[in-house]
């Protein structure tokens, strides 16, 4: 069996409405997280995860000051705060073709339609916890791979060169960061 | 065993493979390292069943909550909706009144109110979609409310509900003489 050590994990939960965090908060807790942390916009959310550095962001798209999509653009953003790699999960009322590509080209890392479910909010949370996905950096682009498979079959276009120029290790920023909170 | 500390080190640290039009950066599977356990009843592939029993218990504790809830839900969908009505060119207003059926459109459901969730959806596809918010408009917007409004004061909770379905067609056939009728396609995402 996978478990997920949810008193392990700090979570940043932002809605504009109340009803809708409250829920979040009470299947956060539920599942065993201590550390969940709130905001009703995109601004006071963008605030909070330079504060806080959640390692999980839940975030609806419809916000006032700005929306998820404009907050997600924000924290993917190179160099602008010190994790751009923390999993996004969109929870939104939206449920279009479009919207759902729009939220992946921004950079999100799952999609969950309302009305939740305590079953679809763990599945995404353990996808994103025991499966992370490499982040891919084109010249319009930043975010999780969005191909999840490798398909031999695949007829899109090819928008990659595959060919390896350099290899680069470094340490990630964000656990001196967190570890100073 | 020094293989297992090398890659243990390499999952410490961000890796990025620079090909010639983009680059493949691998963060460190920080999360997976921290909170995940494999062990305890069933296989790799089931996850902790009490953790999610806990939560849906929780909520339905919280069910308690949602009739009054849904009530406040509506008082700021009829704020929003006086105020488009004073004010139907204000972009605001229309945003404001966007999101108060936005909210719910995604949580009627959860609230025990599924046909709430599906006037409110219509509402919100009627509001994006006009070109401008002229009085066939918002008579139409009116035409929502009424309906959502309807639907909580008779605690109307079934989804198939004869008259509330004959409801929805026509508000559906108003609505795409206004927007057309592909629109705003929704698909099925997974739960």
């Amino acid at each position: 069996m996978i478990r997920v050590d949810f008193n392990k994990l700090r979570f940043l939960v932002i809605d504009d409405n109340a009803h809708m965090r409250r829920i979040l908060r009470t299947l956060l807790h539920s599942f065993g997280s201590r550390e969940v942390y709130e905001a009703e916009d995109g601004a006071a959310g963008l605030e909070a995860y330079t504060t806080y550095l959640p390692d999980i962001v839940i975030t609806d798209w419809a916000m006032p000051i700005f929306d998820g999509l404009e907050l997600t653009a924000m924290i993917r953003k190179p160099g602008a705060n010190s994790n751009p790699y923390a999993p996004i999960i969109m929870l939104t009322g939206h449920s279009e073709k479009s919207r759902v590509l729009r939220a992946r080209d921004a950079g999100v890392t799952e999609f969950l339609c309302k009305p939740i479910s305590a079953k679809s909010l763990y599945q995404r949370i353990l996808n994103v916890v025991v499966n992370p996905r490499p982040f891919v950096q084109t010249k319009d682009y930043f975010g999780p791979d969005r191909r999840r498979t490798q398909s031999a079959n695949y007829l899109g276009p090819e928008r990659r060169t595959a060919e390896v120029v350099e290899l680069i290790e470094q340490q990630p920023l964000y656990h001196k960061a967190r570890e100073a909170i | 065993m020094s293989s297992l500390k090398s890659r243990s080190r390499r999952e410490d640290k961000v890796e990025t493979v620079v090909h010639k039009d983009h680059k493949v950066i691998t963060p460190p599977a920080t999360l997976r390292k921290r909170a995940m356990t494999i062990g305890g009843p069933g296989g790799v592939d089931t996850f902790d069943m009490a953790a999610l029993e806990r939560a849906e218990a929780a909520l339905v504790e919280l069910e308690k909550e949602f009739s009054g809830w849904m009530v406040l839900e509506i008082d700021h969908l009829e704020e929003a909706r006086v105020k488009l009505r004073e004010t139907p060119a204000d972009d605001e207003a229309r945003q404001i009144l966007y999101r108060a059926g936005h909210d719910i459109r995604g949580q009627g459901k959860t609230f025990g109110y599924p046909l709430a969730a599906e006037f409110a959806d219509g509402m919100c596809d009627l509001i994006e979609g006009a070109e401008e918010i002229d009085q066939t408009v918002l008579d139409l917007v009116d035409g929502h409310v009424d309906a959502i409004r309807a639907v909580v004061r008779n605690d109307v909770r079934n989804g198939g509900d004869d008259i509330a379905r004959s409801l929805v067609t026509s508000l559906r056939t108003a609505r795409e003489r206004i927007i057309g009728v592909d629109r705003f396609v929704k698909i099925n995402v997974e739960h």
